[in-house]
């Protein structure tokens, strides 16, 4: 650092007051280019813009950049906009948003007569309806305070004391403490009340898929709230109202964030039957199989995945950790497979060397079994 | 996201001039047909009925009554019926089947003044449990109806006797995610806002931020309660992490101001909960995007949870009218389709893209 920089920054650091008036020096390009404080760059471009100094259009400009770099959200830089219109699309773009608008339209208007035409279905309805809630009740908008206001124990008499039974006193103390003092935080899960089918089988299928539809975005957001477990729950909703197959893809990765492979796996299951060779039920399939140790079958899916989408990032990405666990299982287990016969074939040995002997025996007996079981076939056929 | 093509922009496509001040705009579920509330000049009460047709609002039917219309909903109406529930500069609550509105289906003198703010939940498929409607009204009351039950609300939240009655400005249900739990909360003119939990009947929660509260609305109904924006008077907005509550700290919080005026209106995207439109004084629209945090709650000092407030990101703002925008509703049906409705006696049809990329 030069004297002279340093020099400036003391400057800088001396004359900052956020209350008081910015001195007409700031107000220069230079000072602004270095300036790195954001809320004082942020005091110059209100007076700058406020023409309480004069006019310069170019360093307003040059400060509302500056202070873009330093932070990009600030909310003085948000500008007031006119609002777009068609005009200001491109033709293309315009053109979708009118097809897509149009097409809409004259679905509503089906959606609209078919609800017309549907007969009243009132009374069942009415059935699913509960009660009326308990008629006029009233709550009093202040809080109550402290429902629980402790009563100061009253000094007991001597005699009082003869009678006292420690035991049967902290017993009391011990429940008061559990029942009386406040839940200090309330965690509102709710998921036990939360039932996880729906009938609606009362409904014109337009409104199931409405509701089932729903239902699914509703568990996209827990998802994306990271509360896997809400989420299951609306997929579940989803699913009991109409079984689609995004909704059970989407409940198999809940499932996997969750570690609940059984589960994902069923999910899984259930689109490759609904429509076989699903790219996200296999990739989901594989994941389940890979952190279940079935690394081969998660290599075959993964590569029916690469078969139809040879590019798919993340078939690639798993595949290439499958079939290195697979390397590294494959040492194991070439290891294992040696001590398992080992174990095996010398059952009550107890020379060490003499079990690997055995072991090697053992594996020669095999090769030699399937090489003669082999000749055997090719003779034959 | 960072080209400028990626964001989502907001795009005016109708925009129709009225001969009366319109107050609430709504989307009919399941068509392309919009209604309109508000105040003839002469005193009377209005109701239209827009079709959005090849680029146009056209006028399907408008109705007119006594006393001017304030606000309405299709929270509590089934998909078949769609009756409307609006309340009135008198107090009344009527409910209108627009197919043949000359007489109301329901109607009670709800609230002794002017009914501010009304919302539904059980209908249309969205909150499990009974149909149920909110309202809020000047005289400092909160009403809770029930369709089925004439004359009478089935819950009443209201000021002790001798406390400075608040103008209710703005109501909302939320946390009807199953047949018994439900609570609505209310915003008033100092600040308040109150969380009443309808299962117990019971102040669940109450803060003040401030400056009066002219719109609360949770980012969706049907869930265990999640999260509630708040708007404010001088252009703040407060959005409630309503996870973990805190016995002393209640609810976290984070607050944004990016509009230099009240903040009228705010509606989360029905298709994506942690999106959220704001519309403003000056007339302009933002449009922002809830983050959440790593961690939703963390242990305080002693050993307590409490919660862990997010951020938000402004996606998209702009500017059409330089009336305060009164009323927005997102259609139910059509991802990023909505209306909104200002102050020059206006109604827009706005489309904003992109929504499912951010």
């Amino acid at each position: 650092m030069t004297a002279e920089e340093f020099v400036s920054l003391q400057n800088q650091g001396a004359v900052i007051d956020y209350n008081g008036k910015v001195p007409v020096e700031h107000l220069d390009y230079g000072y602004i280019e270095k300036c790195k404080d954001v809320k004082y760059l942020e005091k110059i471009l209100k007076v700058l813009r406020s023409g309480e100094e004069g006019i310069y259009p170019d360093l307003i400009s040059f400060c509302e950049t500056r202070l873009e770099l330093l932070d990009p959200k600030n909310r003085l830089l948000i500008t007031d906009k006119p609002v777009t219109t068609a005009a200001s699309l491109s033709k293309d773009e315009w053109g979708q948003i009118v097809d897509d608008l149009k097409m809409w339209q004259e679905e509503s208007k089906k959606t609209e007569d078919s609800l017309k035409h549907q007969p009243l279905l009132n009374d069942i309805i009415k059935e699913n309806i509960p009660p009326i809630r308990g008629s006029n009740q009233s709550v009093d908008i202040q809080q109550k305070q402290n429902k629980n206001h402790c009563k100061r124990p009253l000094p007991r008499d001597y005699q009082e004391w003869d009678k006292f039974d420690v035991e049967k006193e902290c017993e009391q103390i011990d429940s008061n403490s559990s029942t009386t003092s406040d839940t200090p935080a309330i965690v509102n899960t709710g998921l036990s009340k939360l039932r996880t089918t729906l009938d609606a089988s009362f409904l014109a299928e337009r409104e199931q898929l409405n509701l089932a539809t729903r239902e699914k975005d509703k568990g996209n957001e827990a998802f994306r709230a990271k509360d896997y477990e809400e989420a299951i729950a609306y997929y579940s909703r989803s699913i009991s109202i109409l079984p689609t197959i995004i909704a059970h893809n989407n409940r198999a990765q809940a499932e996997i964030k969750l570690k609940h492979w059984n589960n994902a796996m069923k999910d899984c299951q259930r689109v490759l039957k609904m429509e076989p060779g699903n790219i996200k039920a296999l990739l989901r399939r594989a994941t389940v199989y890979t952190n279940t140790g079935r690394f081969e079958t998660a290599a075959e899916d993964l590569r029916t995945v690469l078969k139809q989408e040879p590019q798919n990032p993340a078939a690639l990405k798993l595949l290439s950790e499958t079939e290195l666990k697979l390397q590294d299982e494959g040492m194991i287990k070439k290891k294992r497979k040696g001590k398992k016969i080992l174990i095996e074939e010398v059952d009550g040995d107890d020379g060490h060397n003499e079990k690997r002997q055995g072991g090697l025996k053992g594996e020669i007996f095999w090769v030699l079994y399937i090489i003669n079981h082999l000749s055997h076939n090719l003779y034959n056929t | 996201m960072s080209s400028p093509l990626a964001k989502p922009q907001i795009i005016a496509h109708i925009q129709k001039s009225l001969n009366y001040t319109v107050f609430d705009s709504k989307w009919i579920p399941c068509s392309a047909k919009f209604v309109c509330l508000g105040n003839f000049a002469r005193g009377t009460g209005v109701m239209q009925i827009y079709e959005v047709q090849h680029g146009e609002a056209q006028l399907v039917k408008e109705v007119e009554k006594p006393k001017p219309i304030k606000c309405g909903t299709y929270g509590a109406t089934s998909l078949q019926q769609r009756h409307i529930a609006t309340g009135d500069f008198d107090g009344n609550l009527n409910i209108w089947n627009l197919e043949s509105p000359e007489v109301a289906v329901y109607s009670a003198k709800a609230h002794k003044e002017i009914i501010n703010c009304i919302d539904g939940v059980g209908g249309l498929g969205i909150g499990d449990g009974a149909p149920e409607i909110a309202t809020g009204s000047r005289d400092g009351t909160v009403k809770i109806w029930d369709p089925r039950q004439r004359d009478t609300p089935v819950a009443n939240m209201e000021p002790i006797e001798g406390e400075t009655k608040r103008d209710c400005w703005t109501v909302a249900f939320g946390h009807a995610f199953n047949d018994q739990d439900r609570c609505v909360c209310a915003g008033y003119d100092n600040g308040d806002i109150k969380l009443f939990d309808l299962r117990n009947m019971s102040l669940r929660w109450e803060t003040n931020i401030k400056n009066g509260v002219c719109c609360v609305e949770f980012d969706r109904k049907d869930i265990n309660m999640n999260k509630l924006v708040a708007t404010s008077l001088e252009g703040k907005f407060h959005v409630f992490d309503l996870r973990t509550q805190h016995s002393t700290k209640g609810f976290a919080s984070v607050s944004e101001k990016a509009h230099k005026s009240t903040i009228w209106q705010v509606k989360h995207l029905p298709q994506n909960r942690d999106i959220f439109m704001t519309a403003g004084g000056a007339g302009n629209l933002h449009l922002w995007k809830y983050e959440y945090p790593a961690q939703r709650s963390k242990k305080d000092s002693d050993g307590v949870d409490v919660g862990v407030a997010g951020t938000v990101n402004l996606l998209q703002n702009v500017t059409l009218s330089t009336q305060p925008i009164a009323s927005l509703d997102w259609s139910p049906d059509k991802q990023g389709l909505c209306v909104c409705s200002s102050f020059d006696q206006c109604v827009r049809v706005l489309i904003v893209t992109k929504l499912n990329v951010v």
